[in-house]
């Protein structure tokens, strides 16, 4: 086993890897740019690295330096999270190079799974069935041709995609070449490489992916599905497990085709293929991610593996632990992925400082979070806040447990988050009865506004109340207890006013 | 008796408050209430009000910081306090109509109006590239474009006025 590895990244993940690590008794090495020199997961790994600059082009994306200081802190292995460096199989192939264990797949099934246009070759290849499009030119010319042969609305998307990034809806040809073009600058900045594909756009359909892994003994097995239906702008935000959508037999066979396509690539460690489904049960593969998914926990939280650890021990070259049948969902599982975002507006990300985060506790509830009070959620990463994920005994106690814990979750913030919303989204009853396809939210949630715009007297009372008796709440609870007399009990209610703000 | 003042939207609330034994009478405009309080850690509040109990947290972003984040029974809100002097003055400037501002920093990639130009709600008005994705920012009504604050490629700050639109 390792004794010393890298977490390349940042923010909850690397966090949830540091974690994973230390429960192994493995040391970790975090590496920190200027904006997270104070950030949790930079202060809870054993050492820390700092690399550059807030812009990830001169800290998280710097692969050289990340690399120079695994070495010069004698790591064993470097594990990537997701995002960033997870699927550059320049730097995957760098680092064993230089003898060290990356975890997560070789360099050439990265590259192979990274060009979505030879994933699709790679898996028709293994038998996989995958969605009718085009993909022989990049030329602007040959694309517009392709779209009117396949016939609106279809789908424009980056090559080395991913997130949504790079990715358009086209519903008319008279929209094509703006979306060509923006998304060819989406895809340049995002991914280094504007080359672009299409895909007949299948509505209306479900969107489950299949976790799998994969030893270096030849060895796959799958961990079931994750319903990730629920998007809006092509990213996810509220993922679950089982599906509502599936039948036994269609998840066997969809779980047979994964495991078949990933050991047709030789694939090793974690990795998930992501599906359509649609209503009739054809499925169709839209490309595989070579990494961690971000909404991991689901899959843990119903079948028990630990995806981080067991990714950890495949690297370090133990064999799988469990067959095929060893595994089984048990209960359901939910996460939702609180943004500081405003849906009211686009979705438009929001920045700001969390001045008090009170995350829900109680039997069944994870929080994957990166940040605690005080924390500022800045314009360089991904607005991510915090996975909340939940697991009870079935679907209709699951979004009840996820409902009390988004009651429960509070976050203070000058930022706007989505917290309001998904718990819309939850109480919506096409989510209520599992009918959930990935048009669902901008179909049938949006336009979307808070419900409650004006706050109810018990709001100006506590207001009121924390100045009265001095210091104003949380985020300025050191001006509060400085402020407090000496001897006072803080929790009387009694206790002396201190001249504080009153009177205003 | 201590009085507050906050603001919410356009609207400036009075918030009298009176130690009363046990408890605390509060008064909120004209409505009156006998509120018990029993303060905890990390701004927590417990409201105890005709036998009913809600929980509550309240947050500032520091001294400065005007702001009050309150969090009860499941719902955030913020609110603004104001000095009496400041509510004598009218209250803070509401934003005036039509005026787009920049909802966070970010870089100009495409403008889609000038000056004169009639748009229609829901229009696309530019687009913003910043946390990684292309955003359209879109005429939250109908107008005529009065002026523009923003050149394609410029960084803008967040704030910054980008078009104003008068309806």
């Amino acid at each position: 086993m390792f004794s010393k590895i890298l977490i390349a990244n940042r923010g909850e993940i690397a966090v949830r890897i540091i974690r994973a690590c230390q429960e192994m008794g493995i040391t970790t090495v975090a590496v920190y740019s200027d904006a997270d020199a104070n950030a949790l997961h930079t202060m809870l790994a054993d050492e820390a690295v700092h690399l550059g600059t807030a812009a990830p082009s001169a800290s998280y994306l710097r692969g050289d330096l990340i690399l120079t200081a695994a070495e010069q802190y004698n790591c064993d292995a470097i594990h990537p999270g997701y995002g960033f460096l997870a699927e550059n199989a320049a730097f995957a192939d760098a680092v064993t190079a230089a003898g060290l264990i990356w975890i997560g797949p070789n360099g050439d099934v990265i590259r192979t799974m990274g060009s979505k246009t030879a994933a699709r070759a790679a898996m028709q290849a293994a038998g996989a069935p995958v969605i009718p499009g085009y993909q022989e030119s990049n030329a602007d010319e040959a694309l517009s041709a392709a779209a009117e042969q396949l016939g609106f609305p279809v789908l424009v998307k980056a090559k080395a995609g991913g997130g949504g990034k790079g990715m358009r809806i086209v519903e008319r040809a008279a929209d094509l070449p703006h979306a060509i073009a923006a998304a060819r600058r989406e895809a340049m900045n995002a991914f280094g490489d504007d080359e672009l594909y299409l895909e007949k756009l299948i509505t209306a359909a479900h969107h489950i992916e299949i976790q799998v892994l994969g030893d270096h003994y030849g060895n796959v097995i799958h961990l079931f599905e994750r319903e990730c239906s629920v998007q809006r702008h092509h990213q996810k935000i509220i993922e679950e497990t089982p599906s509502p959508h599936l039948t036994d037999d269609l998840r066997r066979r969809m779980g047979e085709v994964a495991v078949k396509a990933a050991r047709a690539v030789g694939y090793t460690n974690a990795g998930t293929l992501e599906f359509l489904v649609d209503e009739t049960g054809n499925f169709y593969f839209l490309e595989m991610n070579t990494r961690l998914q971000v909404e991991h926990p689901i899959t843990e939280l119903v079948t028990g593996v630990d995806l981080v650890q067991a990714q950890i021990r495949i690297a370090a070259g133990e064999p799988l632990p469990w067959r095929q049948r060893d595994l089984s969902q048990r209960g359901h599982a939910i996460e939702c992925r609180l943004y500081a975002e405003d849906p009211a507006s686009g979705f438009l990300p929001s920045t700001g400082t969390l001045h008090c985060l009170i995350e829900p506790v109680g039997p069944g509830i994870r929080v994957d979070t990166g940040v605690i009070s005080g924390d500022a959620v800045t314009i360089y990463y991904d607005p991510l806040i915090a996975k909340l994920s939940v697991i009870a005994e079935d679907r209709r106690s699951a979004i009840a447990k996820m409902q009390w814990a988004l009651r429960h979750f509070v976050i203070l913030s000058d930022l706007t988050t989505n917290l309001p919303f998904l718990r819309d989204v939850l109480a919506h009853p096409r989510f209520q009865q599992g009918q959930t396809t990935t048009d669902f939210v901008e179909t049938a949630v949006m336009p979307w506004q808070p419900t409650q715009a004006v706050p109810p007297d018990a709001v100006l009372i506590a207001a009121a109340l924390a100045d009265f008796l001095g210091g104003g709440g949380a985020g300025s609870q050191a001006a509060a207890h400085e402020t407090l007399p000496q001897g006072s009990d803080p929790y009387s209610p009694w206790r002396a006013d201190n001249g504080f703000r009153i009177g205003g | 008796m201590a009085q507050f003042h906050y603001q919410i939207g356009d609207d400036v609330k009075t918030v009298r408050v009176e130690r009363t034994g046990a408890a605390f009478a509060v008064t909120v405009g004209d409505q009156h209430y006998t509120v018990q309080a029993q303060p905890g850690s990390a701004g927590r509040l417990l409201l105890t009000r005709d036998g009913n109990r809600t929980a509550a947290v309240v947050a500032t972003g520091g001294h400065t910081d005007p702001a009050r984040y309150v969090w009860l029974d499941g719902e955030s809100w913020t609110v603004q306090r104001v000095t009496a002097a400041r509510r004598r003055q009218g209250g803070a400037q509401p934003t005036a109509i039509g005026t787009i501002t920049a909802p966070m920093p970010g870089q100009i990639l495409e403008l889609f109006v000038t000056i004169g130009a009639t748009i229609a709600q829901g229009d696309a008005l530019l687009v913003l590239s910043a946390m990684k994705m292309e955003t359209r920012i879109i005429a939250p009504h109908a107008g005529v474009v009065a002026a523009v604050g923003c050149t394609v490629g410029e960084t803008v700050q967040r704030g910054q006025l980008l078009v104003q639109l008068n309806p």
